[in-house]
């Protein structure tokens, strides 16, 4: 009987585990995670914090998915090290537990700013559901928060703290919020929606220190200015765990490096979710893509492999979507966010309604990303023409001219068949 | 595992199917009433023109499928058995990540939650869409079926053609 560790207990793992459960009744399967938790999404998190929903209801697997699918739990104890060597991983209680076939998907861990106050009572980063019950707990009396970040993380926890009715200020090291993600005049339209809802935005600024003995009294800014908060949130990126496999074979970059098959440098052990670095089908390299549906596709692909199936991930790269009240965003690929796209053509459409616009890049005949603000509708259609990395030449006007609905697509799968290769294609294609 | 699918021979891109569809997801169920009520209705299928021809398209319930394993909220999901994928529009929190992969651009983006189609959920063991066609450009068959009817049709065309 096959012996499976999973060590993760979220989007990856749990994934892993239900396709490893539906393709093997018999195999063990055991999933180690350091937290205690029913299985929660942790993107959901926002919604906890901003008063909106309550704990059950951020589950995304009924509570009952570990008795359903007969899984073994070890939860509050840390898998330490990977002993390759053993096929076994060392707990942070002394076990040791043995496989036969192993998937890591440890995740990350938020990243703090080196600066002085940092370990202050009321400073806290916004990645678990522990994480949002201590902000939640330390709320009473809290007037003033200040967000150290402006990326989805920092924002989300913003827009949060503000529907508490907590006065907020986000404050931004680069130019723009959202600087990772989309270019300046798409993150412009964010700002100015955050501000109108009641939030400060200060950006080219970075926190030298965090004021207070004790407890958060303020911060102070590279340039001296005092703000003064009782909270602050640090939304500052995140860290791949990537510890319990230093001082083995398995190859590490930015994560932990997987192939096409989530598999890693070492037979039998798999990674999969944010602590895993998989291809980037624009950017042609391996990449740090942490994101949900990436991971869930890891963790399925993954088990499908442990089941001896030799499947793989699909085209994919860099994807965000994100809604502020009534304002949603969606990118993929090159945005001109943090990268200059060599020989990229860049073009932007605004209106019809105000806050509405939408970023195109071209590299050679093919769309390389996109940026849709205020209308986001058809956007995986760009999405799959992104990740595919198809000429476009033939609807180009078209795209640039906002239309890109499915059946203007037409001319493009008849085209590239084999990239377009989903049994669904072939479906609606086969009877026109 | 049953689908719809879609012959465009047959189409004349009337747009019953649109209609019905909105109909269908309405509190009333009646055209009249519909579109007078508070939310009006939205389709979960769209005909178009493309290369000449008209186009009906609604989800394809894809398998895997993307919009599933990009919901955060546990929402969208596959039922194992009919091979349905529908969002659980109480558990929906409207995050766009479906709108995000759908290829096909089938999924919508509501007021409050992603709007899709459900496979008339409301009916015993017929589909709106499939009921109101008037010349069966839209029906239901199984893959197995499904393939049959391509074979023989890439077979008449051939013939035709020579």
């Amino acid at each position: 009987m096959m012996e499976a560790l999973i060590i993760g207990n979220h989007a990856a793992g749990l994934t892993a585990a239900e396709t490893l459960r539906r393709g093997d009744s018999s195999c063990k399967i055991t999933v180690i995670s350091k937290e205690v938790v029913p299985p929660y999404s942790r993107c959901l998190i926002p919604y906890l914090l901003s008063g909106e929903k309550q704990v059950e209801e951020l589950l995304f697997k009924p509570a009952s998915f570990y008795q359903d699918h007969s899984l073994d739990t070890r939860f509050g104890v840390e898998a330490v090290k990977v002993l390759a060597d053993e096929k076994a991983v060392l707990l942070a209680d002394g076990d040791k537990l043995a496989y036969d076939a192993l998937v890591i998907a440890t995740g990350g861990t938020p990243s703090l700013p080196r600066i002085p106050g940092i370990q202050n009572q009321g400073v806290f980063s916004f990645r678990t559901l522990e994480d949002a019950r201590k902000i939640l707990a330390y709320c009473d009396g809290v007037e003033k928060a200040v967000v150290l970040g402006g990326g989805l993380i920092g924002l989300k926890a913003a827009v949060a703290l503000n529907h508490r009715g907590i006065q907020v200020s986000v404050v931004v090291g680069s130019p723009n919020v959202l600087s990772q993600i989309v270019a300046a005049p798409e993150a412009e339209v964010f700002e100015e929606h955050l501000a109108e809802g009641g939030m400060e935005i200060i950006t080219r600024t970075n926190p030298a220190r965090v004021l207070g003995a004790d407890r958060v009294e303020g911060i102070e800014t590279t340039e001296g200015r005092k703000i003064a908060c009782q909270m602050v949130v640090v939304g500052k990126g995140v860290r791949a765990n990537t510890q319990l496999v230093a001082d083995t074979d398995i190859r590490t970059e930015y994560g932990i490096v997987i192939d096409d098959r989530c598999r890693t440098s070492v037979p039998d052990v798999y990674a999969a979710g944010d602590v895993a670095q998989s291809r980037d089908d624009v950017r042609k390299e391996r990449w740090m893509n942490a994101l949900w549906p990436h991971a869930v596709e890891e963790g399925r692909v993954a088990a499908e492999n442990v089941l001896g199936r030799e499947s793989t991930l699909g085209c994919r790269t860099s994807m965000n979507a994100f809604v502020v009240g009534d304002l949603p965003l969606i990118s993929c690929g090159l945005t001109g966010a943090r990268e200059k796209v060599e020989g990229g053509e860049e073009i932007t459409l605004k209106g019809p309604a105000k806050r509405d616009c939408k970023r195109f890049i071209f590299q050679g005949g093919r769309l390389v990303g996109f940026a849709l603000v205020g209308n986001v509708a058809n956007a995986g259609v760009l999405t799959s023409l992104v990740t595919k990395g198809i000429d476009v030449g033939k609807v180009r006007h078209e795209i640039v001219a906002g239309h890109f609905d499915f059946p203007l697509m037409l001319p493009l799968i008849r085209d590239n068949r084999d990239k377009f290769s989903e049994p669904e294609y072939q479906e609606v294609l086969s009877l026109l | 595992m049953k689908k719809v699918y879609f012959d465009s021979r047959k189409c004349l891109g009337c747009h019953s199917c649109e209609f019905v569809c909105a109909v269908e997801h309405s509190v009333s169920k009646s055209p009249a009433e519909a579109i007078l009520e508070e939310k009006r209705p939205v389709p979960r299928r769209r005909v178009s023109l493309a290369e000449g021809m008209c186009l009906t398209l609604a989800c394809r319930h894809c398998t895997p499928a993307a919009c599933v394993e990009a919901c955060i909220a546990g929402a969208m999901t596959k039922d194992l058995e009919t091979g349905e994928v529908t969002c659980n529009t109480d558990k929906c929190v409207g995050c766009w990540m479906c709108v995000m992969v759908c290829r096909f651009g089938a999924v919508k983006p509501g007021q409050i939650y992603a709007i899709k189609c459900d496979m008339c959920p409301d009916r015993e063991d017929s589909y709106a869409c499939v009921e109101a066609c008037p010349t069966g450009a839209l029906f239901v068959a199984t893959p197995e079926e499904f393939e049959e009817i391509r074979k023989h049709r890439s077979r008449t065309e051939q013939a035709v053609t020579k």
